[in-house]
């Protein structure tokens, strides 16, 4: 999508109250413009004409309202976003983690792009972490759920990503890890074996207190203040004691984070938060 | 309630300044922010096209001069009189109702993000008669729509002239599309918003 949205607001929210009114999901957790993007966005993708047509659609048919549904959670994103973090990982996380843990259990929640895979498996790789790591990555609303692994394995490199893979690692080759003669460029499948695909919805509920480090990068932003809180006191409950979370450089959960009281702050500009206390 | 009420309410009868630029605007913007005084009333949001992976420099070199409060804006921070917010590189930065900033990881619009469009459309439909929108130099079309926008909903906008500007092409592109309330040169431009203070 190149255009600012034409959806308004008040057209928005009535799509929001038809979804809960049929299939009784809250819509209205989203911050209420990032939801008008991606609506937009698929109003233009899939040629409908009206928002009425739109509301229309969802509500005679389940199956299309499960794809308009799985796309409120899709994000283009490119490889290595935000490259500071990537080296922070490098410098600052990753050394305090192995200073205390032998072995590493990563968590990438609500993962809705493959990049985000792709970035983490290769800096593992490129690390010498990956046989200390084991990741698991749960798809937000059932996004490649029942994908085998050749689903997961294509992207399209985008110049960005080209150029934050270089950045991150100086001297080597993107042909290392994608077949780039390919359209769309595929991921090399050995290293998708470390990983494992989870079921969990991080709004709603939580996991196992078992994770050593959890990348939550910019997804904070998409949900109202209420839901941040929420959120984070869900995945707070699924990191252990000496455990390292890490959000987006402009998210703000600092009044949650503080309110909980067990966290210190690692880097503030960076959003890195290391768990010092057991969540009661 | 009335909307006078209600703007009271919200402690928001002032305006809000929203400017825009891309190539040739850091030097205006840098002249701007330092010809405003530190009791300049109105909130002053910058949206301007930026290197996405350079995060430290930007706000600080226009900090050196700026005698307001400045800072890149976070996510669901409250819009406050009397400080400059810049567009973190690589989000869209979004006016919320309730005067707040949210942040989006959307695609680039215009190639942009942040993109100076999605930034006054949304302050258009919050502040209304209350935005200032500015465009300046900018070597693409961003921001032409946004500034349509605020001018729809009457608020006020001032193009600097592209025959003063780097890169006229920002500029020109919304000319274009209506007849701003003001083509200005960079110093008229500040004379004018620092009227609006007095006036307010």
């Amino acid at each position: 999508m190149n255009e600012m949205p034409e959806i308004s607001i008040v057209e928005t929210k009535n799509i929001i109250r038809a979804v809960k009114l049929k299939y009784d999901i809250n819509l209205s957790i989203f911050s209420i413009n990032i939801l008008r993007f991606k609506i937009d966005s698929f109003i233009l993708n899939n040629r409908i004409k009206y928002s009425d047509n739109l509301i229309s659609k969802i509500l005679e048919d389940k199956n299309f309202f499960r794809r308009f549904f799985n796309e409120m959670y899709k994000y283009d994103l490119e490889l290595f976003r935000d490259t500071d973090k990537w080296k922070l990982l490098r410098s600052l996380c990753f050394p305090d983690l192995l200073k205390n843990f032998s072995s590493l259990k990563i968590l990438i929640p609500g993962c809705s792009e493959i990049n985000e895979l792709f970035s983490m498996l290769i800096f593992l790789k490129e690390g010498g972490y990956i046989d200390k790591c084991e990741l698991e990555i749960s798809w937000y609303s059932g996004l490649y759920e029942g994908e085998n692994d050749a689903a997961l394995m294509k992207t399209n490199l985008t110049e960005i990503g080209i150029e934050n893979f270089k950045r991150i690692f100086p001297g080597v080759e993107l042909e290392t890890y994608f077949d780039i003669n390919q359209n769309p460029n595929t991921f090399d499948s050995s290293l998708l074996a470390n990983h494992k695909n989870i079921n969990h919805n991080y709004l709603f509920s939580d996991l196992d207190q078992k994770y050593h480090l959890i990348l939550f990068r910019n997804k904070l932003i998409n949900y109202t203040a209420h839901y941040q809180d929420q959120i984070l006191v869900n995945l707070s409950k699924c990191l252990l004691k000496n455990g390292i979370i890490v959000f987006g450089h402009r998210e703000n959960p600092f009044e949650t984070i503080n309110n909980l009281d067990i966290y210190t702050c690692m880097d503030e500009p960076d959003r890195i938060f290391k768990k010092q206390k057991y969540f009661e | 309630m009335s909307r006078t009420e209600f703007l009271k309410s919200k402690n928001i009868l002032n305006k809000a300044i929203f400017i825009g630029g891309s190539a040739g605007s850091f030097k205006v913007v840098n002249k701007i922010l330092t010809d405003l005084p530190a009791n300049y009333p109105f909130p002053v949001v910058i949206c301007m096209h930026r290197l996405r992976n350079i995060r430290s420099g930007f706000v600080s070199t226009l900090a050196i001069n700026c005698q307001l409060k400045i800072k890149e804006a976070i996510d669901k921070e409250k819009i406050s009189p009397s400080t400059v917010f810049i567009a973190p590189a690589n989000y869209h930065l979004m006016i919320n109702h309730g005067f707040h900033f949210s942040l989006s990881i959307e695609p680039p619009i215009n190639h942009s993000r942040p993109s100076i469009d999605i930034m006054m459309e949304t302050a258009a439909e919050v502040y209304r008669e209350k935005a200032v929108g500015i465009l300046l130099s900018g070597a693409n079309t961003d921001g032409a729509k946004g500034m349509e926008k605020i001018n729809e909903n009457e608020g006020i906008t001032i193009v600097q002239d592209p025959k003063k500007s780097d890169i006229p092409t920002m500029p020109e592109s919304c000319l274009r599309l209506f007849e701003p309330t003001k083509v200005a040169d960079v110093d008229s431009i500040i004379k004018f918003i620092l009227e609006l203070s007095h006036k307010n």
